[in-house]
């Protein structure tokens, strides 16, 4: 169960982290890993991409995470490729060009050919020209943006990284830009999209932990060290911990998204969901406790790592909702189990 | 886990599921499902029948008698057998002293000891901390003087687990008080509980049970020959002993069939006609639970992984030791309030074992509020943690 990148994981998230640390425009960024085609990792081999899973990734995103890099990987890169793979033969075609994947609800309604409703808060569809929809009902959809009736709010979320709320009047769908149905898309790419951005997370906590570490080690007061005193070491110890378990819970979420066990898939990323909103609120909380002020100053990029982490806590259902599903999740399988043994020992 | 298996690893697993099916007697998976502890008795029929299959030592390489699995072989097995009901075996021989004999140890002593182990004619305890030395073990009193061939030892020690059963003793002395550092004046002896001068009394813990003793030693004779390792550097023999001990109360195996028997407790319980798993309030308390357990267990395959044979085991095995005993905490906590008021009778019988009633959850909050404390306090750890891995 080492989760190390392999040599090949290794080599492609070293690519990103290089073109992240050489960025200076950020549009240039995105141009360059196009060129790269490090773009299109997790997009099937027919659209001319590497077919990567969701465990190839982690590295990717945490490469991201840590680097703070704004491009839209997640919602622009690596889901329109993980959706278009898992639909297979039933995904609708997709032009060329850059290509967003949103997540609908029930906001948005299908009648009779025509989306009518909101999206909001879907990251990296501000840069898209073409809209690649989930559906509730595990269809996708490939839509130009500029289509009649859409139109696009674009902003910065709070740790810059590109959204863009969509607003649907009548929009309505030509043929063959609808896909066929495929069982349990959209709450596979749910789960998918929860992990990618807890992967991101992971990148920015694992530099976060180490900024701390390094700011303890050098900064002083009454004479020493701030790692001489006890009760600083303890918080330190704590974040680097919770690092750890969270690092091993990112890991089998990504496993069980590129599985067939959804059962396990849900309370792995319902358990990551849970961290995200629990002890790892607390790490990014105590990380910049340990800094003092300088820790809640905007110019220190501890700041902007720490909103990285709250983008992912806050997006894709909180944790409350995971929580309650988690919870659900345990009823239920418990009670199965009752069913499966029938009678058991306990029970007499 | 499956995930994490190869293919290798289910046919193992399948083995080890067989086996448990035909040899775990029905009395013990019983106790286990009844909610009961296994007592002594038990425990040692399970290590006979283990002993027998030549299972008994799993994490042991095979010319010591061990099974040489590897690590998630053991995980696996551990698991398994913790989830079939079978009795937790005790780690005092199989995973504190018998590992330090097979590292440190002379030959005489290695075939003396280990066979014995495995067959459990020797039962250890561990004679480390001391009414002065808890948290702070090096500054131990106990003291080791040489007389010819052997050494004569006086002193007390406390908090000795299952030392009313144990006939054998590994201990830590002072043989040299003069040294520069405390660490570097202390041995390891082994001490024979039936030798004249020792005499062990019971401590009654916060759960009413008998689990702990002291040991007083009096002008106790111990042959030079049951020195373990060289003299004045037994501390390097107690901090491989301590990093094993550590792994082995994270006690993974022994969580998840915990948990197991929490979900049942909670499912089978009914408030206010509403099953307790389905609470919200408990449910999001089992939730957090649940993915602290799934946490903790992906993390201990990872060290795993990492361990190399007849190697120390990494910084991950602190975090395990912290984190485990805590959520070993939390599912007695929880199991208190499946349990609700039927846990609050104390009656003698109790002591039996307990059941779904008397003292469940309750009995095993208490007893396990000593898992923060021994094998190295929690606050001890984030000393180490601070110090070792993250160079504070």
């Amino acid at each position: 169960m080492d989760f190390t990148p392999n040599s090949e994981q290794q080599m492609i998230a070293d690519s990103f982290a290089k073109v992240f640390a050489a960025a200076n425009e950020p549009r240039r960024v995105w141009q360059e890993l196009g060129e790269l085609e490090l773009l299109r990792l997790t997009w099937p081999e027919d659209f001319g991409g590497f077919g990567a899973g969701c465990s190839d990734l982690v590295p990717v995103l945490c490469a991201a995470g840590a680097s703070g890099a704004p491009e839209p990987l997640i919602g622009a890169a690596a889901l329109p490729g993980l959706a278009l793979t898992r639909a297979g033969t039933t995904a609708p075609a997709v032009p060329d060009g850059e290509i967003s994947l949103v997540l609908a609800e029930s906001d948005l309604h299908l009648v009779d050919g025509r989306l009518s409703g909101l999206v909001k808060v879907a990251p990296g569809a501000d840069v898209a020209n073409t809209l690649l929809l989930c559906l509730p009902d595990d269809r996708l959809v490939a839509l130009p943006v500029d289509a009649k009736g859409l139109s696009r709010e674009v902003y910065e979320l709070l740790d810059g990284r590109g959204a863009a709320d969509l607003h649907f009047q009548q929009v309505e769908l030509t043929q063959g830009s609808v896909g066929g149905s495929t069982a349990g898309l959209h709450a596979w790419l749910c789960d998918a999209a929860a992990m990618a951005f807890a992967a991101d997370a992971l990148g920015a906590l694992c530099a976060i932990r180490d900024m701390t570490q390094e700011y303890l080690r050098t900064r002083k007061q009454f004479g020493k060290t701030l790692c001489s005193f006890q009760a600083l070491q303890h918080a330190m110890v704590d974040i680097y911990h919770d690092t750890e378990h969270f690092l091993s819970l990112v890991h089998l979420a990504a496993k069980t998204c590129d599985s067939d066990d959804v059962a396990m898939r849900k309370r792995a990323v319902s358990s990551v969901k849970r961290y995200l909103g629990g002890r790892m609120r607390d790490c990014i909380a105590s990380a910049i406790q340990l800094h003092g002020g300088i820790g809640v100053t905007e110019e220190y990029p501890l700041g902007a790592l720490a909103k990285r982490v709250i983008v992912a806590d806050i997006l894709n259902g909180s944790s409350a909702s995971h929580g309650a599903r988690l919870a659900r999740l345990i009823a239920e399988e418990t009670r199965a189990e009752l069913n499966v043994t029938g009678q058991e020992k306990d029970v007499a | 886990m499956d995930l994490f298996y190869t293919k290798a690893d289910i046919a193992f697993r399948d083995d080890v599921r067989a086996f448990l099916n035909s040899h775990l007697p029905q009395e013990l998976s019983e106790t286990f499902f009844n909610f009961k502890r296994h007592s002594w008795e038990q425990m040692i029929r399970w290590h006979k029948i283990l002993a027998q299959k030549g299972w008994v030592a799993a994490h042991w390489p095979m010319e010591h008698g061990g099974t040489g699995w590897t690590p998630m072989q053991q995980y696996i097995f551990d698991s398994e057998a913790m989830m079939a009901g079978a009795p937790r075996l005790r780690p005092f021989g199989l995973k504190m002293i018998g590992p330090v004999l097979m590292r440190f140890g002379t030959d005489e002593q290695k075939q003396r000891f280990l066979p014995r182990i495995l067959s459990a004619e020797d039962y250890w305890c561990q004679g480390f901390s001391e009414p002065g030395a808890g948290s702070d073990l090096a500054s131990l009193k106990t003291r080791a003087v040489r007389d010819g061939e052997d050494y004569i030892v006086n002193g007390q020690k406390t908090w000795t687990t299952t030392a009313q059963h144990a006939n054998w003793m590994f201990t830590l002395v002072r043989t040299d008080p003069q040294a520069e550092k405390p660490q570097a004046g202390i041995s390891m002896l082994l001490i024979d509980l039936n030798s004249p001068g020792v005499t062990v009394r019971p401590i009654r813990t916060i759960d009413g049970d008998h689990h702990v003793n002291e040991v007083f030693l009096e002008d106790v004779r111990v042959p030079a020959n049951l020195l373990v390792g060289e003299e004045n550097k037994g501390w390097t023999c107690a901090k491989f002993l301590l990093g094993n001990e550590r792994v082995s109360i994270a006690n993974v195996g022994q969580s998840k069939a915990e948990m197991s028997l929490l979900k049942r407790l909670a499912r089978d319980r009914t408030v206010d006609g509403v099953a307790l798993i389905d609470d919200p309030v408990f449910g999001a308390k089992l939730a957090d639970l649940e993915a602290d357990f799934l946490a903790q267990e992906v993390t201990n395959l990872r060290m795993l992984a990492g361990i190399k044979p007849g190697q120390e085991v990494g910084p991950l095995s602190s975090l395990l030791k912290l984190r485990g005993s805590e959520i070993q905490q939390r599912i007695q906590e929880l199991s208190m309030e499946a349990a609700g008021a039927d846990a609050a009778p104390w009656r003698a019988d109790r002591a039996a074992g307990g059941g779904k009633g008397d003292g469940y959850g309750v009995h095993g909050w208490l007893t396990s509020r000593a898992f923060t404390i021994f094998g190295g306090s929690s606050e001890v750890m984030k000393n180490i943690v601070a110090k070792q891995t993250l160079g504070l």
